[in-house]
Parts: C-alpha cells; sequence; structure tokens
C-alpha cells in the first residue's frame, strides 16, 4: 500500500554545512532536493518555479512569515505542518521537529507517514549537528575556564601569600556559596584583585 | 541547621519563557527585563528572541513557551480556528496601539498625489492607487508582512474601500519585514503595510513615502497584546497577574518621552533589536515617527476590550483568515477581567464596561471605572464604520 514516491523538497538553512549534511540524507532515500537559499524577495519566486511538494526551513529564519503568508494568499502553495498535528503520533514528530530547530510545509495530499520519515530525517540531522556544535563550545568553555582558574589561583596565592590547593579551595568554597561556576568566580576574582593591585600601585606612587 | 527562606521565584511556576519578535513594540518586555521589574515581583522571567510569528506560535503551541508577546488577531486565530488544530490562548493585556504605517515607493508617491492621494485622506488614496493601475494596465504590487496580522488587516480594509473592483488592480504579495528595504531597492514591491522601524527606514533610505498611518485605518487599535498559553494561565493565576502589572509598569514608563534615549540604547543591543535600530542613528525622529501615534499606556491602552477583539475576529473572518465564531468564543480568549484585577492592586483604574460600539469616538473621551471616571482613546473605523458589539 505503501509505495515510496519521491518528493521534490526546497531545503532553506543559512547554515550551508548543515543544509549539505540534510541535503545528503534526503537524497540517500531518493528524494529530489533543491537547497540553494533563494535570495529575499527570491522566496516567493523559488516556491512558485519549482513547486516543492515540502519545504523545510531552519526555524531561526524571517523567510517562515513569508512561507506562511504565502499559504494563505494561495491554496496550492506548502501550508505548515503544524496544522496537520491532529493524531498524537503526528503531535509528537512535530513536537520534536520544533525542538530541534526544523520547520517544514507540505502540499495537502501528501501521505502522511511519508511526510514523517523525512522529518526524521531531517530532524536527526539538526540534533547530531547540534550535538557536534555543543561539544565543541563545551571543549571551548572548559578550556577557557581552566585558564582562569590558573589565573585566579596564582593572584589569590600571591594576595594571601597562600599555596596552590588552599587558593583553589578558596574558589571552590565560594563557587558552592554562590552557586556559580568556577569559571565565573575565576573571573570575579581576577576582576577584583586586578582592579586591587591597580588602585594599590597608583596609591604607592602617589605615596611616593 | 536553619533553612534559609526560598526566595519567592524560587517557587515552582515563577520561572517563566516568553517569546518576542524584535520589534518596537517588544520594548515592554524588554524593558521590564532591563530595568528589573520581572525581579521585583518575584517573576524570573527569561526571555526569547524569535525570528517569526510562525517560530513564536509553534514554540508557544507545543510548550516550548509559556507565551509572549503576540499580534493582536494571533490568540483568537490560534484560539478559534476552524481548519486546523487549536491552540488555546487567553489574553489579558494590549501591550500597544498603533504603528503600522503605508509606505508606497518614492516613485509612486508623486504618481498618487496626481491622481489625488491625500495623506490626509485614505478614502482619497486609495481611489488614487486604483487609477495609478487603470492607466497603467497593469496591477500595483504591495507587501503583506504576516498573516493573521493588523498589517495586513489594514492593507486589505483600506484597499477594499477603493471599492469591489480593486483587488482586480492590486496584487498582495508575501514579503518579511527584515526584506523590505531590500524588496524596494530591487522594485519588487511599490507599497506595504509594516510596523516600526520599517516605515521609518524606508523614509530614512528615501526608497518609501509614508503616505498613512494604521491609524488612519484603525483608530488606536490593539497592535500588540499578551498572550499566554490557556492551560498555563489556568494553572498560574497569580503569576499571570503579577506578569500583567509589571508589564503595565513598563509600558507606563514607555510612555514618558524623558526615557527614549534609554530606550533607545537598550533595544539597541545585539540581543534586542541591534542594528535595525541603530540604522536609524541620526534619524530626526529617532524612535517614534510622530504620524504613526504608537502608544504603550495613556487613555486605558492597555486594557483587552472585548469589542475590538471581535472586530479582529470579524476582520480576520472577512478576510478568510478565520472561520465563523461567537462572543462565547471571544470571552474564552479575551478576560478583561483578569486586567481589571491585576491593575487595581497597582492603583490603575480600568472601565467597568467590558465592551463598546467600536468607531463612535475620533477623540479621547472619559468612562465609567471601578474608581472614577476614567479616559479612554478615540476609535473611529476607516470609512465611518460602526461595529456594535452582538453580546
Amino acid at each position: 500500500m505503501d509505495s515510496f514516491t519521491p518528493l521534490r523538497i526546497l531545503l532553506i538553512d543559512k547554515d550551508a554545512d548543515r543544509a549539505a549534511v540534510v541535503r545528503k540524507a534526503l537524497v540517500a532515500e531518493g528524494h529530489e532536493v533543491i537547497s540553494e537559499r533563494p535570495d529575499a524577495t527570491g522566496l516567493t519566486a523559488a516556491v512558485a518555479r519549482d513547486e516543492p511538494d515540502m519545504v523545510i526551513i531552519d526555524m531561526d529564519l524571517p523567510d517562515r512569515d513569508t512561507l506562511e503568508n504565502m499559504s494563505t494568499l494561495n491554496a496550492h502553495a506548502p501550508r505548515p505542518i503544524v496544522f496537520f498535528a491532529r493524531e498524537q503520533s503526528d503531535r509528537n514528530t512535530i513536537q520534536a521537529a520544533v525542538r530541534a530547530g526544523v520547520s517544514a510545509y507540505v502540499v495537502d495530499g501528501l501521505q502522511p507517514q511519508h511526510v514523517r520519515s523525512i522529518i526524521d530525517t531531517a530532524v536527526a540531522r539538526f540534533e547530531a549537528f547540534q550535538s557536534l556544535r555543543n561539544e565543541l563550545e563545551e571543549t571551548r568553555t572548559a578550556l577557557e575556564e581552566r585558564k582562569l582558574i590558573d589565573r585566579a589561583k596564582a593572584l589569590i596565592m600571591k594576595r594571601e601569600n597562600c599555596n596552590e590547593d588552599q587558593a583553589y579551595r578558596v574558589l571552590q568554597k565560594s563557587a558552592m556559596d554562590h552557586s556559580q561556576r568556577m569559571g565565573q568566580i575565576a573571573q570575579r576574582v581576577i576582576d577584583m584583585l586586578q582592579t586591587n593591585d591597580r588602585e594599590s600601585a597608583g596609591k604607592l606612587r602617589r605615596a611616593s | 541547621m536553619t533553612a534559609s527562606p526560598i526566595p519567592m521565584r524560587r517557587h515552582k511556576g515563577f520561572h517563566l519563557r516568553l517569546g518576542f519578535v524584535p520589534l518596537l513594540d517588544s520594548a515592554p518586555l524588554i524593558i521590564a527585563h532591563e530595568l528589573g521589574l520581572f525581579f521585583q515581583e518575584g517573576l524570573e522571567v527569561e526571555l526569547v528572541r524569535e525570528a517569526s510569528w510562525a517560530s513564536l506560535r509553534d514554540k508557544i503551541t507545543f510548550g516550548l513557551l509559556d507565551g509572549g508577546h503576540m499580534l493582536a488577531p494571533m490568540p483568537l486565530a490560534m484560539s478559534l480556528a476552524n481548519d486546523r488544530p487549536r491552540s488555546p490562548i487567553v489574553t489579558g493585556m494590549v501591550l500597544s496601539r498603533n504603528g503600522n504605517g503605508i509606505t508606497v515607493s518614492s516613485a509612486l508617491y508623486p504618481e498618487l498625489e496626481a491622481c489625488g492621494a491625500d495623506p490626509a485622506n485614505p478614502l482619497a488614496s486609495a481611489q488614487a492607487l486604483i487609477e495609478v493601475a487603470q492607466k497603467r494596465g497593469t496591477p500595483i504590487q504591495l507587501a503583506s508582512v504576516a498573516p493573521w496580522s493588523s498589517h495586513d488587516l489594514q492593507l486589505r480594509d483600506w484597499i477594499a474601500s477603493a471599492g469591489p473592483e480593486a483587488r482586480h488592480h492590486l496584487r498582495i504579495v508575501p514579503v518579511s519585514p527584515v526584506q523590505m528595504v531590500d524588496a524596494f531597492r530591487a522594485g519588487a514591491i511599490e507599497g506595504c503595510c509594516v510596523g516600526e522601524p520599517w516605515n521609518s527606514l524606508l523614509e530614512w533610505q528615501d526608497l518609501g513615502v509614508l503616505l498613512h498611518a494604521g491609524h488612519q485605518i484603525w483608530q488606536n487599535a490593539p497592535e500588540k497584546v499578551l498572550g499566554m498559553r490557556q492551560d498555563w494561565a489556568e494553572q498560574h493565576p497569580e503569576i499571570h497577574e503579577r506578569l500583567i502589572r509589571v508589564l503595565l509598569r513598563a509600558c507606563e514608563w514607555l510612555d514618558n518621552p524623558a526615557n527614549h534615549d534609554t530606550l533607545r540604547d537598550i533595544l539597541a543591543d545585539e540581543r534586542y533589536l541591534g542594528n535595525q535600530v541603530q540604522a536609524l542613528d541620526g534619524h530626526p525622529f529617532s524612535l517614534f515617527h510622530p504620524r504613526l501615534h504608537q502608544h504603550f499606556f495613556r487613555d486605558s491602552a492597555n486594557f483587552p476590550w472585548l469589542s475590538q477583539a471581535h472586530w479582529l475576529a470579524s476582520r480576520l473572518a472577512r478576510w478568510n483568515q478565520l472561520g465563523s465564531f461567537s462572543t462565547e468564543d471571544i470571552r474564552a480568549v479575551v478576560k478583561p477581567d483578569l486586567f481589571r484585577k491585576a491593575a487595581s492592586r497597582i492603583g490603575i483604574d480600568a472601565p467597568l464596561i467590558d465592551a463598546k460600539t467600536e468607531g463612535r469616538h475620533r477623540l479621547p473621551h472619559v468612562i465609567e471605572g471601578g474608581d472614577g471616571p476614567v479616559s479612554i482613546a478615540g476609535d473611529s473605523l476607516l470609512g465611518e464604520q460602526l461595529h456594535r458589539w452582538p453580546g
């Protein structure tokens, strides 16, 4: 009953790397994918010219309102997928898509399970991309925090005349007291002690 | 061991996620956040910027946001739709009135003037628009920014005022506000109805001239409202009231011109409007175009009139964006009682009636409030129409 019909999909994503990954996955499933991002005024024209069965668009693009508007102005234009979320299974699919930042527009008459599998593919690629990006971000933050903590420790050691372990415990305790990350506390210590240093240096100069 | 008292904002449910679309009229939410007003009321609010109304709608529908800044017709369209799953929303407060403009290209403007267009008379301008299109023999393309918006409805009402044949001489095409300047420059469209700062930007770059203010189509109509998910509102009536109080204070602050330099600096932040505001640096009007009469507080601006919501619903229905609806449907979405209760706690009075005949007053006037007379704004409708609340 469920014979496969390849769909023509217009993919609009400002992230070219991510678009390439999504495109590849959809093409591998047998679909035709148009993925150039149309310019400011070209979106309406592109939808009219290419007549896609489905548009998949990055949720963070303002072009979404243009697509919404097209669907009210033209009965043949693709309609937002959220409008089809009547059954729980569809709601789950769409909720996952909203969380992942994928939005989609489909023309009337497409098989729901067909649409679902395409959405699932796009969502999986968006999520994989996001987790990769989060990992990179975490690594970068961790590195920066370690540098901040080292500098803060050195400042505390100098000022309090203590050893490294003691300085670390001072930082750790105040992070817990203020429920902030070690990196944030370290930044505050650096800001405070460096300002003090500059001020006391100024005082010394004036005194001499 | 003595447990320290839990601050109010740590109680479950006091954390809120509110969405906004970066427009000048999202300022009440931004200002409440930046001035620490949410915090003072014990609310922990996370503001989430959305690039489109569609994203805001989807995130609210699927529970990623509790509510937010909405186009005034949006709670009606989301709650009362017949052709798709409904997403019930309640609104207990108007955030702003006016602020839209109909701007036409600098090339079209003199052509319209030659045919009798008059910035003081939108009916004459609509006739002139049709005349220009007839002379040319080709339809004029005008842009609408979003469905379920007062921009779209005002543009359609204005065109329709020129008679039933008018639509054959014009084409309405979708263009997002952020693309409006480019679309004008490319000559793809010759006019639009859009909010601020886009009219000012088009004028500032000599691409367009503001022909009419939305104010001249529907005087002092609600433009943006606070819309919250109905299930959230049912579970958190006390927080909802606090939220309304905070936003009322922010709206009062916004109507004071002495605060507008501070406002400009805050909105210019990259997390809010960023370069849209920066692009207006040096503009003589700064943020508020004098012809648009955008306001946030004066003349009971925040009161959610059932009759105005009914008017908006009737316009949505007229332009096929909503099916049939009843006065009970409107009451389920729009909550004047909630507003009264929240506002009275901070000494802001509200009208005693929930609905009035719209279109009867050109000037601000005084009606009975809970504690004495309250001032309300004029409410003329294009072509001297009257709209009666049937409830």
